[in-house]
């Protein structure tokens, strides 16, 4: 048992033997403090006592019961020797702890230094006192929130404990469990050491790190090392097989499918041709996966004799919003003759960034565009005829893929496996990834037609306990109108106001920004509404609110901070700790009408912006500056993919149109593992939003029923489509570009029937085999494609034979031009 | 014949070349997914698509933004979607973020309604009278049929609406404008407004393959139907004005085409392909009589739903004895307060009762309702004594009317009427949940909708992408596999009703009344296992009584979703004790009242009954005085252990449609009737 003094205390707690340890055993013990605070808390908001708090005897009390054996640890840590802390001892390192927490303002005292409330708890308290306030008064000021909840959940993470090192070096080992391909077995030879040195340089330019400053989790070792065993297998079978990454938004499922395609595509350098397509279901997170390739290839692009070249196909490639990725550099890159350069600084060029018309070892783009792909010129000419085929093929956010656009995809998977197969090439590995499917093995078979599916996701005991998510639900009053001056004469009550659920929204969202904890890099909040029409006048409303009237000003702690913007405020003493009821009241702050929290730094108005799909604006309608804005107020736009490090607190407003959308949307805050990230959902008075008020866990705890995705890949219809679109890229696959361009560019269906008829036997064993259709039911579905062919033959005007219906609709380059073509029509249409 | 096919082929190759001219391009071009576009001889789906972004039943139509007067495309969006909006008093910030309403005026030809030439170009217009002949008037607004078209829009003009636009609603002219017409109301800001549609199928042709069931089935007959056309009606725009002087008011604004000089009503055509079901629902429109007779409950439950219909019916389309629909259910409220508050009182047996006296003495009853001295009873549930006198004017002044209302409420024939239109409503969203259970999660893609004629109902799974797309065909497939002679829809029904909601609650309710909140509080908040042990036995408790066998999986599910549930209401000893008190409460008035006890009931229970257990009495206290602003928390503590499942919630069969929310579409929901009308649990 130890007699140490306070003093001594003191002096080893600021140097304690063994700092390292140490610090560690600290942060753990104060861990357990903020997670008991924070639950207990959590337990009194649920019950109605938004005033909360807890005593530091029962802290004391809980963490030596429970968490004892922690806090020796951090003794023998401070002390150097092993001697069991005093109870006086035990209770001052958590005192200590206590008052680290308090300065870090995860905790604050309440009305004395002998209890305290979790910085949360302080925000929900806030959020349950809301009014409309738009003056000084607030006596009349109708309230705005009905009730609070507060869950509070513990962030599990993969744990990320694989020197990036060990990581590489277990790939060799793959080598030698399975029977490798010929076609890849040179690369292996030759190339296996300087790609695995290029990869390395990749991840380590790409995270800013040295090497051994990189870990990775087991899952995306196993990931990495399934998918590049598969790459590298001969016996490989993509009908047999499929994989799906699944794993919580943020836990890095993104590399562990691109670190295998990144190694495959260094192997196989010298072979032009592309190693893998990249899927992904909108052209932002097409931009966005851009940038993340280019910031993992460009530094060592330089440095290789076959760069690798990153091809972006999609409908709006003409003005990509990329950053430099040159380490430091904060400037935009320009579109130019050669390449993009970089606006602030000429030097940083990226060249490597290809369109459709040239060959790219990766290839980002959108299903519609795999689709033409098949089929064109470009991708015959730069994707299927060449030497190396793709072998990774990967549909990223896969859960947007449900009913119509699954089925889709799940036809384009077969004719891209016929395809590659067809081509010359190795069985592609078809991959998924997602952090919100339910039955993934059954989705994955179905999307991919495969007979089994691996699911690479991290196991329970793999997960750590990272910090903790807090999600605050809010029940909004009922819309009504309120008399603001009741003692007025009849003559004067016009002075009302609307309370609605909007307005709960708006005084939530400044209230929010204003009151959470923030630090200079973790300071932004991100809130989805699902009306472009609401999003406008939330944000019209907000920055009026914020900007104009400057209403979160009338809740200064105005003796704290010493300022004047809260006229309420009685200057009581409270500049360490908030009021205490008893001794120094406050009414003020009982009404919750002084949000305490505050600090400096948090009086200013928020910068907001609007976005929906394709526009952003800042929320006074003026064009936005990119990159400063406090709030972003967006549709389901950007639920997916839009991972900015900075975002730390995420709104709904009303109740979400689907669950896995929901997840998603609170995934975006909290992007670093660190974070614990606050998501706040207001509901309104509709009865959905009143069932999930009542029934939160439907959002907070999901059954996997609720997170299925629904595809049926042998609807006929469908499939109907894509083995018309297949006799495209037949014709593609098997004859010259001076056929396909007859048929596909110069629309001649009198050539396609032919094309389809010469070879009728071998292209229905292809659809047979492609489709997994019956002979018979092949033939039928082609019978009908034929009569369609032939109907353009047909003359538009009896009399004329030549004015065949393609031949006239058509467009010839150098023979006709657009205006020659509407006359033809016109004189047959009229 | 041939002649006019080769004009549309010539003239849908036009307009895509017309088009591509007018804007600019790299290089001009025509592939073959173009080719299949443009051509109206292809034969879906044997075609290449270009993309893959679905268009929606209805199809889509053009956006021409006419501001200033110049036309701008905003190019093409989902016609419901639009329709929904931008019908004649709809306004929406869109495109850009900018404040949008579609360009209409006020009909010349006739008053209250809006004149829609200018606003739309129509792809075609039908008479009425050719697709509709059930009656000489359509909808509830008695359209005159024989003067009525359907237009079918394929473009509306929008136009910007300034920042600082006023708006005015004229009551005379029945007209919203944005300048003021002498006799305008200022309205505050621009109106909300929800679409009123009547759907009418068009085209459905003989079933093409049917599976007939045999004998006394509720399901006769299944059949597929390759082409489904359906014309949804858009025929008023209900749209509440927010008043700055005045109470919210809402409005239905009609649709005149002043060319045409007739009444117009705007139309979508669902295009798709179906599988149609062919019900008789005559065997449980029998049983009606008798099961009302049996279950004095749901009678009396179902009278109440009848009497919030009927509000809701009356504001709508006669706009009496409120001015808004938001008003309704705070009425609807206190009309419950007032039976509560009667019977308890023994002033009268019932609201008919009530009404029926010629001078009720509603003051007397508002005044100990809402009481000027105490923080008590309705004033809980934010009714202020400032609005009391209003109250009583609202019930006094329109005394004949909820003297009919409830009249009819207590007509047995009335009321069977109601119970079989409720009984329609509620099947429908059933087979809809059974439909998504039999079919896996692939009938997301389908949509429904259901006709009734007599004691027929036929109900249509359609394919929800315009022109189908081959899911409506797979569920008639998987249909064709089962045998008509083993299968037992009333079996499959009752899997629909059976809500993973409803259960816990039963649960739970029956776990307050056994246990004391002591045990609870100590149980929930111990050991995993013992709270694993008092809920298996609750379960296993509930399923002898109901004679249900779950699956383990299912068990599993429900004593999971318990647990969290229970866990909400037991946190400590004094919340187990209010909550304990409450569900006492609620039996009792289960009991006394022989209805389903609701919010406002438990309000005014636990405002005049002492409650047991003082600690329930301060958790009461704590929520009643507690306030935040102007309001309690009362209200909301008291819903936390009020059943969201008694009718039908967005677990089970209350499931929403996408645009233009039906107003009163959960007042038609009665998930007990058809449980009991199936003999099912």
């Amino acid at each position: 048992m130890d007699f140490t003094s306070i003093e001594d205390l003191q002096k080893l707690w600021t140097h304690p033997c063994t700092p390292e340890v140490a610090k560690s055993n600290r942060e753990a013990v104060k861990y357990q403090i903020i997670k008991y605070v924070e639950d207990r808390n959590a337990d009194d908001i649920n019950r109605g006592d938004y005033d909360c708090f807890v005593s530091l005897k029962n802290i004391i009390n809980h963490l030596t019961k429970n968490h004892g054996s922690l806090i020796t640890s951090l003794f023998i840590d401070m002390k150097g020797s092993p001697t069991a802390p005093s109870p006086e001892t035990v209770t001052w390192i958590i005192a200590t702890c206590v008052q680290e927490l308090v300065d870090e303002q995860y905790l604050l005292y309440i009305y004395d230094r002998q209890r305290v409330r979790s910085r949360i708890a302080e925000l929900v308290r806030y959020l349950s006192y809301l009014k409309q306030r738009f003056d000084e008064d607030y006596t009349a000021s109708p309230g705005l929130a009905h009730m609070v909840k507060l869950e509070v959940k513990s962030r599990l993470r993969p744990r990320r404990d694989i020197p990036l090192v060990r990581a590489i070096r277990t790939l060799s080992m793959v080598k030698n469990a399975v029977q490798i391909d010929e076609n890849i077995r040179p690369f292996l030879q030759k190339n296996s050491r300087d790609s695995l040195i290029s990869f390395r340089s990749m991840v380590e330019n790409r995270f800013n790190k040295k090497h051994n400053e990189i870990n990775l989790s087991s899952f995306q070792l196993r990931g990495f090392q399934e998918l590049f065993q598969a790459a590298i297998s001969k016996d490989f079978s993509s009908e047999i097989l499929s994989y799906i990454i699944q794993s919580s938004t943020g836990s890095g499922k993104t590399e562990a499918f691109l670190f295998p395609i990144l190694l495959y595509a260094l192997l196989t350098q010298e072979k032009r041709g592309t190693k893998a397509i990249l899927v992904y279901p909108r052209i932002d997170l097409c931009n966005d996966q851009l940038q993340r390739l280019i910031e993992y290839v460009y530094a060592v692009n330089a440095t290789l004799q076959n760069p690798i070249r990153i091809g972006i196909h999609h409908g709006k490639t003409e003005d990509l919003p990329l950053k430099c990725p040159h380490q430091g550099c904060s400037g935009s890159l320009q579109a130019g003759p050669n390449g993009f350069v970089c606006c602030d600084d000429a030097t940083h060029t990226v060249n490597f960034v290809v369109k459709k018309t040239a060959t790219a070892d990766i290839i980002i783009t959108t299903p519609d565009s795999l689709h033409r792909r098949l089929m064109d010129r470009e991708g015959k000419l730069n994707i299927w005829n060449k030497q190396i085929l793709p072998k990774y093929i990967v549909f990223d956010e896969a859960h947007i893929y449900t009913n119509q656009s699954g089925m889709h995809v799940a036809n384009i998977v077969r004719r891209l496996r016929h395809k590659i197969r067809h081509s010359g090439g190795s069985e592609p590995i078809f991959i998924a990834s997602s952090a919100t499917v339910g039955k993934p093995k059954e989705f994955c078979c179905n999307l991919f037609s495969t007979e089994d599916a691996k699911v690479i996701c991290p196991n329970e005991v793999e997960l750590e306990e990272m910090g903790r998510e807090y999600i605050v639900f809010l029940k909004a009053t009922h819309p009504r109108k309120i008399l603001l001056s009741p003692e007025a004469s009849q003559e004067e009550q016009t002075n009302y106001t609307i309370a609605t659920n909007l307005s709960a929204m708006i005084q939530t969202a400044f209230c929010f920004f204003h009151t959470m904890l923030k630090t200079s890099e973790k300071n932004r909040i991100i809130g989805f509404v699902d009306s472009i029409d609401i999003i406008k006048r939330l944000g019209e409303k907000l920055c009026d609110a914020e900007r104009n009237r400057r209403l979160y000003q009338l809740r200064t702690p105005d003796a704290r901070l010493e300022t004047s913007r809260n006229r309420q405020c009685p200057h009581v003493g409270c500049r360490s700790l908030p009021p205490n009821p008893y001794i120094n009241r406050c009414q003020t702050y009982l009404d919750g009408e002084c949000w305490w929290v505050m600090q400096e730094t948090d009086d200013r108005p928020m910068s907001i912006q609007i976005h929906k799909s394709g526009t952003t604006q800042d929320c006074a309608g003026g064009q936005p500056n990119s990159e400063e804005w406090d709030m972003m107020i967006t549709t389901s736009a950007l639920e997916v993919g839009f991972d900015h490090p900075g975002i730390i607190g995420t709104f709904q407003y009303m109740a979400p149109m689907n669950i896995p959308g929901f997840i998603q949307r609170i995934g975006r805050g909290g992007r670093s593992p660190a974070d614990m990230p606050i998501a706040v959902v207001v509901l309104g008075s509709r009865p959905i939003d009143n069932f999930y008020f009542h029934h939160t866990s439907f959002l907070t705890n999901p059954h996997d029923s609720k997170l299925e995705i629904p595809i049926d890949p042998e609807n006929r219809y469908i499939k109907a489509m894509h083995i018309t679109s297949f006799i495209y890229d037949y014709i593609s696959t098997r004859y010259a570009i001076e056929v396909l361009d007859q048929v596909y560019y110069q629309v001649d269906t009198e050539e396609t029937l032919s094309l389809i008829e010469q070879t009728e036997e071998n292209l229905l064993i292809d659809i047979c085999q492609t489709f997994n259709l019956r002979y018979d039911v092949a033939k039928q579905e082609l019978h009908m494609i034929k009569q369609y062919f032939a109907s353009c033959s047909e003359p538009l005007r009896v009399e004329d034979p030549t004015s065949k219906y393609y031949c006239t609709v058509r467009y010839l380059k150098n023979k006709t031009t657009v205006d020659d073509i509407i006359d033809r029509l016109n004189r047959i249409a009229y | 014949m041939e002649r006019r096919h080769n004009h549309e082929r010539a003239l849908g190759a036009l307009t895509y070349w017309k088009a591509l001219q007018a804007r600019s391009y790299a290089y001009p071009y025509f592939h073959p997914p173009n080719l299949f576009a443009v051509d109206p001889c292809v034969v879906k789906p044997y075609y290449v698509p270009g993309t893959f972004i679905p268009i929606y039943v209805g199809g889509n139509i053009e956006i021409h933004d006419v501001s200033g007067g110049r036309v701008k495309s905003e190019g093409s969006e989902t016609k419901e979607f639009i329709l929904a909006n931008f019908l004649p008093g709809g306004y929406k910030k869109r495109w850009g973020f900018h404040h949008y309403r579609a360009i209409w005026a006020p009909s010349e030809k006739h008053l209250e309604c809006a004149n829609i030439h200018p606003t739309f170009r129509f792809e075609k217009s039908v008479p009425l009278s050719q697709i509709y002949a059930e009656s000489e008037t359509f909808s509830p607004l008695n359209i005159p049929v024989q003067q009525a078209k359907i237009y079918f829009p394929d473009q509306v003009k929008v136009e910007k609406v300034l920042a600082n636009a006023k708006y005015y609603w004229d009551e005379e002219q029945h007209l919203l404008t944005h300048a003021d017409t002498g006799n305008a109301i200022e309205v505050a800001r621009d109106p909300l407004s929800t679409p009123l549609y009547t759907n009418i199928m068009t085209y459905g042709g003989p079933a093409e393959r049917v599976i007939e069931f045999p004998g006394e089935s509720l399901i006769k007959t299944i059949g597929y139907m390759e082409k489904f056309v359906l014309a949804r009606c858009y025929y008023a725009n209900c749209i509440h004005l927010f008043g700055k002087a005045t109470n919210t008011l809402t409005r239905l604004v009609r649709f005149y085409h002043d060319n045409d000089n007739t009444y117009a009503l705007l139309g979508t055509e669902h295009l798709s392909q179906a599988t149609v079901f062919e019900f008789s629902l005559k065997h449980l429109f029998e049983r009606i009589p008798d099961i009302l007779q049996e279950d004095e409950i749901l009678q009396n439950d179902l009278r109440m739903q009848y009497v919030l219909l009927q509000l809701y019916e009356s504001v709508l389309y006669q706009q009496t004895p409120l001015d808004s629909t938001y008003d309704i259910d705070g009425l609807y409220q206190l009309l419950v307060a007032l039976d509560y508050w009667v019977r308890q009182t023994g002033r009268a047996e019932n609201l008919k009762e009530l009404f029926d006296q010629e001078t009720p003495d509603i003051e007397l009853l508002l005044q100990e309702l809402i009481p000027n001295s105490n923080e008590t009873r309705l004033r809980l549930a934010g009714y202020d004594p400032a609005r009391r006198e209003d109250l009583i004017s609202l019930l006094t002044e329109n005394h004949a009317l909820f003297e009919d209302i409830f009249n009819r409420a207590f007509d047995i024939n009335e009321l069977e009427a109601f119970c079989r239109r409720t009984l329609c409503a509620t099947l429908e969203k059933t087979i809809q949940v059974w439909l998504q259970q039999f079919f896996g999660s692939a009938g997301d893609g389908l949509t429904y909708w259901q006709e009734s004629d007599g004691e027929t109902m036929t109900f249509y799974a359609y394919d929800r992408y315009q022109g189908g797309s081959g899911i409506a065909k797979e569920l008639f497939r998987k249909f064709q596999g089962i045998s008509p002679e083993l299968f037992d829809v009333r079996k499959a029904l009752e899997q629909s009703l059976l809500c993973d909601v409803n259960i816990t609650e039963s649960i739970i309710h029956d776990l307050f009344r056994v246990y004391d909140p002591e045990f609870l509080a100590a149980g929930f908040n111990g050991l995993d296992s013992d709270q694993d042990t008092i809920l298996r036995l609750a379960l296993e408790k509930f399923e002898r009584q109901y004679g249900f066998n779950l699956h383990a999986k299912k068990r599993e599910d429900l004593l999971a979703f318990c647990k969290i549930d229970i866990n909400r209401l037991v946190s400590s000893e004094d919340i187990a004790a209010f909550y304990s008190e409450l569900i006492r409460g609620y039996t009792d008035i289960l009991k006394k009242l022989h209805r389903t006890p609701t919010t406002i009931d438990l309000l005014l229970y636990c405002s005049g009954d002492m409650f047991y257990d003082p600690r329930a009495t301060a958790a009461f206290e704590k929520y009643r005085t507690r306030k935040k602003g102007d309001l309690s928390e009362l209200v909301v503590r008291i819903e936390e252990m009020m059943p969201s499942c008694i009718n039908g919630c967005p677990e089970c069969i209350e499931i929403s449609s996408s645009y233009g929310q039906d107003l009163f579409e959960s007042t038609l929901l009665n998930k007990r009737l058809l449980a009991r009308l199936l003999e099912v649990q």
